[in-house]
């Protein structure tokens, strides 16, 4: 399989910034999956995205997409991307099939090709029937779906989605994930950024997980899930006032736990078998003197990935 | 140039359906209709001021009353005044509260004995003095009376003077005896006065209406000082604004992720505010000419130089833009400029600009340009006689587009 974005040591560092917001990240997306950018919110995932598209330019490093250099030829580069920004991107005082019209001008596009195409987008965002009333009407689901249609004008081989649910209803993003699964099945490549776990191993063929700018691990889910084996997650609702030191050694000296850390009102564990290890836990908490809200295990995810590569939680 | 139009087009269009951008298209029209009332160009087909309807009261025994009531009822002023002769200074008076005259001019019975032997009308002591009473409702009916009696009053007061110096002349070169200085002041003095009411020594003079062209119609000058005073406003507030709000909510970006050089975008944000302004002054210019028959002289040169007038606007618009970083700053700065300029470029006093170093200092705003051009039209002027105001207009501009590029070439028209 070819790969439609190869980037090499692609870095920006922005003036006055003590650290670089993305640094030397190498990666391929190939031909025709879901890649998804995992990571938390200022990973450096729109910044990479944002050179991609060739709205920043790299402080060193390059890429190519569809073998076209961002630097060098960023008009070429244009040609074969769809864009979904973040922020819902889109004229309010227009209505939906005008900003349609506006983008797919800016495409390049025209005349009956044009006119198919804004009714096929009208179609897959499921907006037809409210296609002549102005974006500052519609809800922030309905905006978020035409954000996304936006992109999907051209047809473009390749399409960069940037946190697209950030902000909408269930249903929306419901919506929007059976969408970039259903343009995924008609060939379309999409590079898709996300900071929710459940989203990125839903959709992705490979995920790569980002953090302070630098790529931790790239992989399929089970090729990530098998850094951290087949340990659980065991979280303990514990206030933060009981979650004293003294607590977490006694907890960290159980069989089979590897991590214990205290966050938000949780003790959050590592363990090789999370209810073997249950009633111990119980047990040394209430001898503690310290009280249990909430009890749960999971089994191994990118959440514990992301804890065992970085020591924080994703939504820390 | 496709996606230019794209661009432009699409701010034209969202300009409209922004109830505050429209609003800023339609006041200066708005504004010039609501002094069309005023001026009483509206209710009238042709020319300029509707006639003033004035009551005089002359009670005065000499010849200067005379001289006046029948300057005010000259032919000349025919187009301006509507003057009606009454004898009782308290009817004129009710009449003016009435609202059936403007105003209500009274010449005291030793009016011309006063102006000639006690000229000194600002002692306190007398003097001669003309009692003008006006109707509050029309203050601008009102002023332009007074101001034509001013004029009168100011010839008198030369012919005064004049015998004053020739009397004394006269006592100093010993060809007068000071015990004869009476009767021969009151000679000359009255000879003067009959050369005062004598209408070649008079023009009818307010502002830039002359009594030899009694069709010129004073929104002729209010019109495009309106329209200049606006057209800052919307091509800073509106046009300047867009570029920066774009860039806030991220159309800007979206538009340079598609195959769309950064030059494209950026001239057709300004095609856009030159689109905005033309259609601004274009409503203004339409609207007045079909509602107050006002002529704005030589159509193609009028276009040529709305155009011109909106491109130099425009330029510092872009330069404004290129300088802020927030909606906000353009919006507060765009205003302080609008005023600014308004009140250099004499937008603010009917087109009347400033001489000196403040003269040489309007011309750095479009709006002097723009209303010396459009006034040299209306006034009959011709294509030629406009070629300054418009190369003005178009340098203008040009440098400053030049200067907005350089900025956004260094800081990035996205910013990032």
């Amino acid at each position: 399989m070819t790969n439609i974005i190869e980037t090499q040591a692609l870095t920006k560092r922005f003036n006055g910034a003590a650290e670089p917001a993305v640094n030397e990240v190498s990666f391929a997306v190939r031909e025709g999956e879901i890649f998804s950018l995992l990571g938390p919110n200022g990973a450096g995932k729109t910044t990479t995205i944002s050179m991609l598209s060739c709205l920043l330019r790299p402080t060193s490093g390059d890429a190519k997409v569809a073998g076209a250099s961002v630097t060098n030829a960023p008009h070429q580069v244009k040609e074969v991307i769809g864009v979904v920004p973040q922020e819902i991107a889109l004229y309010p005082k227009l209505s939906a099939r005008e900003n349609l019209y506006f983008w797919g001008r800016l495409y390049g596009m025209s005349g009956g090709r044009m006119k198919e195409r804004v009714e096929e987008v009208l179609e897959i965002v499921g907006l037809k029937d409210r296609a002549k009333d102005r974006v500052e009407t519609y809800s922030g689901g309905m905006q978020r779906r035409i954000n996304i249609g936006v992109g999907l004008l051209h047809r473009p081989k390749l399409v960069y989605m940037d946190e697209p649910t950030v902000g909408i209803d269930p249903q929306s993003r419901r919506n929007i994930l059976d969408t970039v699964l259903a343009l995924n099945e008609q060939g379309m490549t999409v590079l898709y950024t996300t900071h929710y776990m459940e989203e990125a191993q839903e959709l992705s063929d490979r995920i790569g997980i980002i953090d302070h700018g630098e790529m931790i691990a790239l992989g399929t889910l089970p090729e990530l899930t098998q850094l951290v084996g087949e340990q659980d997650i065991v979280e303990l609702g514990i206030t933060e006032e009981h979650s004293r030191p003294e607590l977490i050694k006694a907890l960290s000296a159980v069989e089979g736990v590897r991590e214990v850390k205290a966050a938000n009102g949780n003790v959050r564990l590592i363990a090789n078998d999370g209810n073997a290890a249950l009633p111990d836990l119980i047990t040394i908490a209430n001898a503690q003197g310290a009280r249990i809200s909430d009890i749960s295990v999971q089994e191994p995810n990118l959440e514990a990935v992301f804890l065992h590569l970085t020591g924080r939680a994703l939504r820390d | 140039m496709k996606k230019l139009l794209t661009i432009g087009l699409k701010d034209l269009r969202v300009a409209f359906r922004d109830r505050a951008a429209l609003i800023m298209l339609v006041a200066p029209f708005v504004l010039t209709l609501a002094m069309g009332f005023v001026t009483g160009s509206f209710s009238q087909g042709g020319s300029g001021l509707e006639r003033i309807p004035i009551a005089v009261v002359n009670q005065d025994m000499g010849d200067l009353g005379a001289a006046l009531t029948s300057w005010l009822q000259d032919e000349s002023m025919r187009d301006l005044l509507e003057v009606t002769l009454l004898d009782d200074p308290a009817q004129a008076r009710r009449e003016v509260e009435d609202g059936r005259h403007s105003g209500a001019l009274i010449v005291p019975e030793e009016f011309t004995e006063d102006v000639i032997l006690n000229p000194d009308a600002s002692d306190g002591n007398g003097g001669a003095s003309l009692e003008f009473f006006t109707n509050p409702g029309e203050p601008i009916r009102a002023n332009i009376v007074k101001s034509m009696i001013d004029r009168f009053i100011g010839q008198v007061e030369i012919g005064v003077v004049s015998s004053q110096i020739a009397v004394s002349g006269l006592v100093q070169s010993r060809l007068i005896q000071p015990q004869d200085v009476l009767t021969v002041g009151r000679e000359i003095g009255e000879r003067l006065v009959t050369q005062a009411g004598d209408l070649s020594l008079i023009t009818i003079s307010l502002g830039d209406i002359e009594a030899d062209e009694p069709d010129f119609n004073p929104l002729a000058i209010l019109a495009p000082s309106m329209a200049m005073l606006f057209l800052m406003y919307t091509v800073t507030s509106v046009g300047g604004r867009s570029i920066l709000a774009e860039r806030e909510e991220g159309t800007l970006s979206r538009m340079l992720t598609t195959p769309t050089g950064t030059a494209q975008v950026l001239g057709g944000k300004v095609l856009g505010i030159v689109l905005i302004g033309v259609v601004q002054v274009a409503i203004l210019i339409t609207a007045s000419s079909l509602l107050f028959q006002l002529d704005w002289g030589d159509p193609l040169a009028v276009i040529i130089l709305i155009v011109a007038a909106v491109i130099g606007a425009t330029g510092w618009g872009i330069v404004l833009a290129a300088f802020a970083s927030t909606p906000g700053q353009v919006s507060n700065i765009g205003t302080a400029m609008m005023l600014t300029f308004g009140l250099l470029g004499g937008s603010f006093f009917g087109g009347v600009g400033f001489e000196g170093l403040l003269g040489m200092l309007s011309k750095v705003t479009p709006n002097a340009w723009a209303q010396e051009g459009f006034l040299t039209l209306a006034q009959g002027g011709a294509m030629a006689d406009v070629y300054e105001p418009i190369a003005g207009l178009l340098l203008m501009g040009g440098v400053l587009f030049a200067v907005a590029v350089v900025i956004f070439r260094r800081r990035g028209l996205n910013r990032s």
